[in-house]
């Protein structure tokens, strides 16, 4: 009985203690809510040494606050890339998924996929003028004057200018002299591409055109036709027009192997598809009376039909 | 030697938090517990709160600290109890 008395005075003399340094607590914290300058100023005094040894972990050029930081880096790193791969890898299956369903709709419009022979390239600028390159196919592999040239899937760089029965010559789009017409997506502008020579081409447009670097360069006389990227601005807002420059995907000493389509572009100037637009347009104003009269009869029938009970 | 020892640990807990090394300042902070008493925590609590100015907000490590110590002192004698069996 004397021993579970003193147990039990034990016990609440200890929750006694509890409930004391509780209280002291809450008021103490009550007491900072009043004056937090004062309780700023201690914690900071008190703090001080404490806040030495974080400025120097932070800032310190020492072996061992750098391996902690550059570590600290490195898993922010880390993690960075790995959303960055886990985008990458999201955006690949959007490519591909866009790639098929593209292909899918060609084919429902009945284009056809023209093909194309791969040639390996025998000489380069260097050994050539600038921006000409030599390829190892000619005519008797069905290559023709005219015919565009591609790296990759549809990165287009340029066009056979002339052809013998073994090999060919290609000019690139980056020649200087040669001009085409392009749109750049992204700033949704047509404008003329002109060569500048080792594998840059320029682009003009007015002030204003919403140009910018990554704009996507398309050939529309070509299917596929993609040129390139926009790699450089030029824009003085004195002047009343920007350039972009276009580099080739890859450089021309690079270029190992290309492939050359077998359907030959056709420059066409712009009265000639001038012409060529007003007889589509003609050609499809001009409806044939017949199918017009039953037409007529059909749509007379089928609301006749639809508003009879 | 052991009060030393201690010591170190205390300021150790407050340079990982300072540090935002949350959670081993938690793990710190459960060994000091266990040796020592969690009331030692408290005041660290406040200075912290001082430094980081959350007087002029609310006081996270003060109050946090204040519950670690109650619940401490409630769980301690029974895991010393287990132990000790």
């Amino acid at each position: 009985m004397k021993l579970h008395s003193r147990h039990t005075s034990k016990k609440s003399k200890r929750t006694q203690q509890i409930v004391r340094v509780v209280v002291i607590s809450v008021a103490l914290v009550c007491f900072g809510l009043v004056v937090p300058r004062l309780f700023s100023l201690a914690g900071k005094i008190v703090m001080a040494p404490v806040h030495s040894v974080h400025t120097w972990i932070q800032t310190s050029d020492s072996r061992l606050p750098q391996y902690f930081r550059d570590r600290s880096e490195l898993i922010n790193r880390i993690a960075e890339l790995e959303q960055a791969v886990a985008i990458a890898s999201g955006t690949d299956l959007t490519q591909q998924r866009l790639y098929e369903e593209n292909q899918w709709l060609r084919q429902l419009l009945g284009v056809q996929n023209d093909s194309r022979v791969a040639a390996a390239v025998i000489a380069r600028p260097g050994q050539l003028p600038y921006d000409y390159l030599q390829i190892d196919r000619g005519t008797i592999d069905g290559i023709q004057a005219g015919a565009p040239v591609y790296v990759g899937k549809d990165n287009v760089i340029g066009v056979v200018t002339s052809t013998t029965e073994r090999y060919s010559f290609v000019e690139l789009f980056t020649t200087p002299g040669f001009s085409t017409t392009a749109f750049i997506s992204g700033a949704n502008v047509m404008a003329t591409i002109d060569g500048h020579g080792g594998g840059i081409a320029r682009v003009r447009v007015p002030q204003g055109v919403p140009l910018q670097v990554g704009d996507l360069v398309h050939l529309p006389s070509l299917d596929p036709g993609v040129f390139g990227r926009v790699a450089y601005l030029e824009n003085e807002p004195s002047q009343p027009e920007q350039f972009g420059y276009i580099a080739l995907s890859q450089p021309v000493s690079s270029l190992h192997y290309v492939s050359v389509g077998k359907e030959v572009i056709h420059p066409s100037e712009p009265p000639v598809i001038e012409e060529r637009v007003r007889a589509v347009i003609t050609q499809a104003m001009n409806i044939n009376t017949a199918q017009l009269n039953l037409a007529s009869t059909t749509i007379i029938s089928t609301s006749t039909a639809t508003t009879t009970p | 030697m052991i009060f030393i020892l201690y010591l170190i640990l205390y300021i150790f807990i407050a340079i990982l938090i300072v540090q935002n090394q949350l959670l081993l300042a938690f793990l710190a902070v459960l060994l000091f517990t266990y040796y020592r008493s969690a009331v030692w925590l408290i005041p660290l609590g406040f200075f912290i709160d001082g430094y980081f100015d959350a007087f002029f907000s609310v006081p996270v490590f003060s109050l946090a600290a204040i519950s670690w110590y109650v619940a401490s002192e409630f769980f301690k004698p029974r895991l010393r109890g287990y132990v000790s069996q």
